[in-house]
């Protein structure tokens, strides 16, 4: 059954075709995997299901509501979309409780939990400007998944981390598609893709192929 | 869409005025107050140490609100702090799709506001600190406004006399003075908030950034040659001392007008934001 439904969507942004007449369908409980070079529209693609760009025209479907007409942005989604930014002068745990407090929906223990599930101290009074690459990579899954959603939209999440971190990074997804989850993950890497995707499409100058 | 929500209103307000207080470009406020003392204190500072007679604490931040040069420093100031100003970068698109639209939307305004309060505050305190111990806190104006010209005719037309003019304390009290000064600042810096936001959401910033530069300096321009022009521009409507003149009390324009043409304007602002969001996309998302 397919949680997003993107229907023939097309994205001009002045006169250039970011994407073409895009329509997939990415079912539920499985990782889905974007390829593509820099450019191509991946992150496009990705913005425009979390409802920040609106398409030239098409529609998409997130669990049954249209995004943009039903709802501005689509609900139970965690997301990463580039380099995840956090208020440099706090800590990670107290970045985390900001948002957390918007929706009221998890305890500060669930935020602890969160951010111990990716490998990082909770308890780090270290602020996120002095993070690495990599911690700010894990910090900002944390954020996506601390909320417990039912989609996680992610952006070259393993970009910025050592060999051990991307291992890392990978059994978490795989252990969240075996929490039920559906994961679309864009990433440079085709080998990324191959160890972790059940389906792959590849973007190329705004046109998706599905090659998996 | 999303329902109105107060609490993530306050929470995107609140997340972004840390975000800008604790930017390092805060500096550049320390460097204005360093720059409006010499233009506007000092000179004050010297006439009263020439009568021997203190200053009332709210005379300087009045005469720095009534200075066209401060004037045109204090919105380009603000617009160099505010220049991201809707910062959308990758920590605000965690809040946004938390929020909604709206919500984030208003939380934008509601920091606007309270940055503005800041900043004016922070003007208003740094005007009233060096002359602790040298001023008087009353509601009437100073000898040293009011008769310098007087004693000392010779300087009559030097920068400390020109600060305060005869159309300003013949016609106004200093508490309301200093009150509508405020006011009138907080509604011009306001208006350029909007723009920012509202050219922002129509995908067109650096064309905001244009339109605003373009109503300081031809506010400043209108001004400086006091053309009847000049009261279509927010400048000159924040100037109290321009509504009125030396002596009479007909004024030349009644403040009323300056309250009805920012109120127009700002909620003609707001409406076109309000619309605006619905259509806006947030495509050029900036890392932190």
């Amino acid at each position: 059954m397919a949680i997003i439904d993107v229907k023939d969507v097309t994205l001009k942004i002045k006169k250039d075709d970011i994407l073409k007449n895009i329509s997939v369908e990415f079912e539920e409980g499985k990782i889905h995997g974007l390829i593509g070079r820099n450019g191509s529209g991946k992150t496009m693609l990705m913005k425009c299901i979390c409802g920040f760009v609106k398409p030239s025209s098409g529609e998409i479907t997130v669990k049954d509501k249209k995004v943009g007409k039903d709802i501005d942005f689509p609900d139970d989604v965690g997301i990463i979309i580039e380099t995840p930014g956090f208020i440099p002068y706090y800590s990670g745990y107290r970045n985390l409780k900001l948002l957390a407090g918007q929706n009221k929906k998890i305890s500060n223990e669930q935020i602890k939990d969160s951010i111990k599930s990716v490998g990082l101290d909770p308890n780090m009074k270290k602020s996120v400007r002095k993070y690495s690459l990599g911690m700010r990579q894990r910090l900002g899954l944390a954020q996506a998944i601390m909320e417990d959603p039912s989609i996680l939209i992610l952006d070259e999440p393993l970009s910025g981390l050592d060999k051990e971190g991307v291992t890392e990074m990978r059994e978490y997804l795989k252990t969240f598609r075996e929490q039920g989850k559906t994961i679309l993950i864009a990433s440079h890497s085709t080998e990324d893709i191959e160890i972790l995707c059940d389906t792959v499409s590849e973007m190329d100058k705004g046109i998706l192929t599905k090659i998996r | 869409m999303r329902n109105f929500s107060l609490h993530k209103i306050l929470s995107v307000a609140k997340t972004e005025y840390i975000k800008w207080i604790t930017n390092p470009r805060m500096i550049i406020v320390l460097v204005m107050m360093v720059f409006i003392k010499s233009v506007a204190i000092d000179p004050l500072l010297e006439n009263s140490a020439e009568m021997n007679s203190p200053l009332n604490m709210l005379e300087p931040f009045i005469a720095v609100g009534n200075s066209g040069l401060v004037l045109l420093i204090l919105p380009i100031v603000y617009m160099t702090l505010m220049s991201d100003f809707p910062k959308v970068d990758g920590n605000a698109i965690f809040y946004m799709i938390r929020t909604g639209k709206v919500n984030w939307l208003i939380g934008q305004i509601l920091f606007s506001i309270s940055a503005i309060i800041t900043y004016i505050s922070a003007v208003l305190i740094g005007s009233i600190l060096p002359l602790f111990g040298k001023a008087f806190w009353a509601n009437g104006w100073s000898l040293v406004t009011k008769q310098y010209e007087m004693t000392f005719p010779e300087k009559a037309g030097g920068i400390g006399a020109e600060l305060l003019p005869k159309s300003l304390y013949n016609q106004l009290p200093p508490f309301s003075a200093a009150i509508q000064l405020y006011i009138l600042i907080a509604l011009y810096l306001f208006a350029l908030s909007l723009i920012m936001i509202l050219s922002y959401l129509l995908g067109i910033k650096i064309l905001g950034t244009l339109t605003n530069g373009a109503i300081i300096s031809i506010g400043v321009a209108l001004t400086s040659i006091k053309t009847s022009a000049m009261w279509l521009w927010p400048m000159a409507n924040t100037i109290i001392w321009l509504h009125h003149t030396s002596y009479f009390r007909q004024p030349i324009k009644p403040i009323s007008y300056s309250y009805i043409y920012f109120t127009g304007l700002i909620l003609a602002l707001l409406i076109l934001c309000i619309f605006a969001i619905r259509k806006s996309n947030f495509s050029t998302i900036k890392e932190v």
